[in-house]
């Protein structure tokens, strides 16, 4: 008997999601209070921490849009790769040990949690905990709509299924995210994404030595069929321009230290010595993983230029087309299981700080009290989350897309100042974190909802973050030190 | 009055790059853009921003440069400044993690801070080889591709990429001995143990003096 390459893609995106069914019930046992289905009790260890680290810094935008960028701007998108081993430095410098530190001294099961412990403040934790929510939904709407859409592409090219509704392939991908997060928490969450980044780095590996092989000479063929076409598309700055690039490094690099989904995994290690050994594994991970970025997209520029493959439809199709066209079905199944886990890796994290902001910081902030029974609510704010985000996504793309558009960028400014520095700079204030908190979304939306185009395309994300940046330094510098709690001083201190 | 901490030197140092930061993102928008291209839509001529690239004359979807010297040739040096400034924000940064405001870690603290010091001069010959590769491609055009790319790609791709880990090789080095000592870890537990106590029992932490633990 013999299988098609769609039967073999259809087989590996089953048993990953039952793989991941798996994990969810195995977390289930696992999880018995808040601490545990948001923080994973503080137990995850040197490689968990590692592959959730990564893996949800690449999410599906790395595997499908990192590939588009490059097939339709060149080289520009490259410094948002580039900029990830001084990204991953800065947040691992910054918040390792202080910020991991007070989140267990003060028991925090949320970013905004120890947030609140480190300003005295519940107005900047409810500011925080809005930033934070504004940007999950967006994230998340995003992140079901890929899964919607790669799911249906795959019934959609296997011959013996009958046309599948979008709402169908939605609805199957939002129930195994639904399983596995609601049972096991982020203790699921990370075990699955320890999963999915070691699926992530083979598939990136095997897909770059293909991608290498499909355009004859290699790195240096591709870059000579790109020079002779556009010289500017395999200069470093790549067709976005000098400006729109070195913005992006800023934001990206920067920015890393302010990503909620990402640092709120930094809480979650055992031991703060285990840090000297996440950074580099990190590093080095997400690298191999962004090889398929830059190795897929120049073979299918490269590839279109010089005719041997037709123009794409749309630039997001270069990895999924180059997959269909030049890899192995073993490795094309490999690659969209890897596909499916790197989405599915970002929207469980986003949707377990996105419950913990709703549940515990919000109610907090406004009630001055946790909810009682908040293991319970998180999983039903789990349920509802996902249900709102799906809905969104179905109905309201154009919302979804301006918030999954200024995601980034609004967190990388709100919070980059107020966690990054404020946990390493005594002087830092409350007032401050709540400027720079209330700047970034004024700027990011009101430059998205404006359409306004900043000169030689810098990014807006990258103006919010130096203007929020700035604001939180001078405001703290013109104000008087503030005072902190003694515990959380002497941790400032260490 | 207090003399300024380490941490307010260094936030001091980060304030300053972040202005002159603003300052060149600023010089952006008073300059004006070029190139630009006139269109006539809906009966009337706009003037278009061509510095983000053009669409490709042959393939739709697809995006191209253009001319790199009308649209870089005089920004160069802005360029040049900006991410100069992104790298020292970035090490400066870092070396706010590393600040001790009890300073007790002496030699120790040197040792992590050369390699910063390290990193930030790497990264700055880093960007300095794109920019010079890069205006010399431009005069005389590319004659080879080191490592896979034109010579100013090559720098950004490699260089850029491995650059920090000369900050990670430090931060991994120093680690035990400057950035989570021993010292550090026992003080740690010390306050942790404090702070426990005072939610078990207030009033007997309070007894035993640890009412400075300010925990709620």
């Amino acid at each position: 008997m013999e299988f098609s390459r769609a039967d073999v893609i259809l087989a590996a995106i089953g048993v990953y999601f039952v793989a991941c069914l798996a994990v969810g019930v195995w977390a289930y046992g696992r999880t018995k209070s808040a601490s545990d289905f948001f923080m994973a009790g503080r137990s995850l260890g040197v490689f968990v921490t590692c592959c959730a680290v990564f893996s949800s810094t690449m999410s599906g935008f790395g595997f499908v849009g990192g590939p588009g960028l490059v097939y339709s701007l060149g080289m520009s998108s490259m410094w948002i790769v580039g900029s990830a081993s001084i990204g991953f430095s800065f947040s691992f410098f910054l918040l390792s040990k202080r910020l991991r530190l007070i989140g267990e001294l003060r028991d925090s099961v949320s970013l905004p949690d120890v947030i609140a412990a480190r300003y005295g403040s519940e107005a900047t934790r409810a500011l925080a905990a809005i930033a934070i929510i504004l940007g999950v939904v967006g994230y998340l709407g995003a992140q079901i709509s890929a899964m919607a859409t790669v799911l249906g592409d795959i019934f959609k090219t296997h011959p013996s299924l009958p046309e599948i509704p979008l709402e169908v392939s939605m609805a199957i991908s939002c129930t195994v995210l639904v399983f596995y997060c609601a049972t096991g928490g982020i203790l699921a969450g990370v075990w699955t994404d320890m999963l999915q980044g070691a699926v992530m780095v083979v598939a990136a590996l095997l897909v770059f030595a293909t991608a290498l092989g499909s355009v004859e000479g290699g790195l240096g063929g591709i870059s000579a069929i790109l020079e002779a076409d556009d010289p500017e598309s395999i200069s470093p700055w790549g067709t976005l321009g000098m400006v729109g690039c070195l913005s992006w490094f800023f934001v990206f690099a920067v920015g890393g230290a302010g990503q909620p989904h990402v640092i709120t995994k930094i809480m979650m290690t055992r031991n703060v010595r285990d840090a000297k050994s996440i950074l580099p594994l990190s590093i080095a991970a997400y690298g191999i993983t962004a090889l398929l970025w830059l190795g897929v997209g120049l073979a299918m520029r490269a590839l279109v230029v010089s005719g041997a493959h037709g123009p794409l439809e749309s630039a997001d199709q270069a990895a999924p087309q180059f997959l269909q066209s030049y890899a192995h079905p073993l490795l094309a199944g490999l690659v969209f299981a890897g596909l499916f886990a790197a989405i599915m890796s970002t929207a469980d994290s986003f949707l377990n700080i996105g419950a913990a902001a709703f549940i515990h910081d919000l109610p907090h902030a406004i009630l001055g009290r946790p909810l009682r029974r908040e293991l319970f609510w998180a999983r039903i704010a789990t349920v509802l989350l996902v249900v709102v985000a799906a809905l969104f996504a179905l109905y309201t793309d154009e919302l979804i897309a301006l918030l999954g558009a200024f995601g980034w960028g609004t967190f990388a400014a709100a919070l980059v100042p107020t966690v990054a520095i404020g946990f390493n700079w005594k002087r830092a204030t409350a007032l401050a974190a709540n400027t720079a908190i209330i700047s970034s979304l004024l700027i990011n939306f009101s430059i998205q909802v404006a359409g306004i185009r900043l000169p030689y395309g810098f990014d807006q994300g990258a103006l919010a973050l130096l203007v929020s940046m700035t604001l939180f330094f001078g405001i703290s510098l013109l104000s008087r030190p503030p005072r902190l709690d003694a515990d959380i001083e002497a941790v400032m201190d260490l | 009055m207090h003399a300024p901490s380490a941490a307010d030197r260094h936030a001091r140092f980060l304030f300053a790059v972040l202005l002159a930061m603003c300052a060149l993102v600023g010089v952006l928008f008073v300059l004006g853009e070029h190139p630009t291209r006139e269109l006539v839509r809906d009966g009337a001529t706009i003037t278009v921003s061509e510095t983000t690239g053009i669409a490709h004359p042959r393939i739709a979807g697809m995006r191209a440069g253009g001319d790199g010297a009308a649209r870089h040739g005089r920004l160069l040096w802005l360029g040049g400044g900006f991410l100069v400034l992104t790298i020292l924000l970035a090490a400066g940064g870092l070396s706010l993690g590393l600040c001790a405001p009890a300073g007790h870690r002496g030699v120790a603290a040197r040792s992590a801070r050369r390699w910063i010091v390290a990193g930030t001069l790497a990264g700055v010959g880093t960007a300095t080889a794109i920019f010079v590769a890069y205006s010399r491609s431009l005069a005389a055009g590319v004659a080879s591709y080191p490592l896979g790319f034109p010579a100013a790609s090559s720098w950004m791709v490699w260089g850029v990429w491995l650059f920090p880990f000369i900050f990670v090789a430090g931060f991994v080095r120093c680690f035990d001995r400057s950035y989570v000592t021993g010292e550090t870890l026992d003080r740690f537990a010390a306050r942790l143990a404090a702070v426990r106590a005072h939610r078990a029992d207030p009033q007997a932490a309070r007894g035993s003096g640890s009412q400075d633990s300010g925990a709620p």
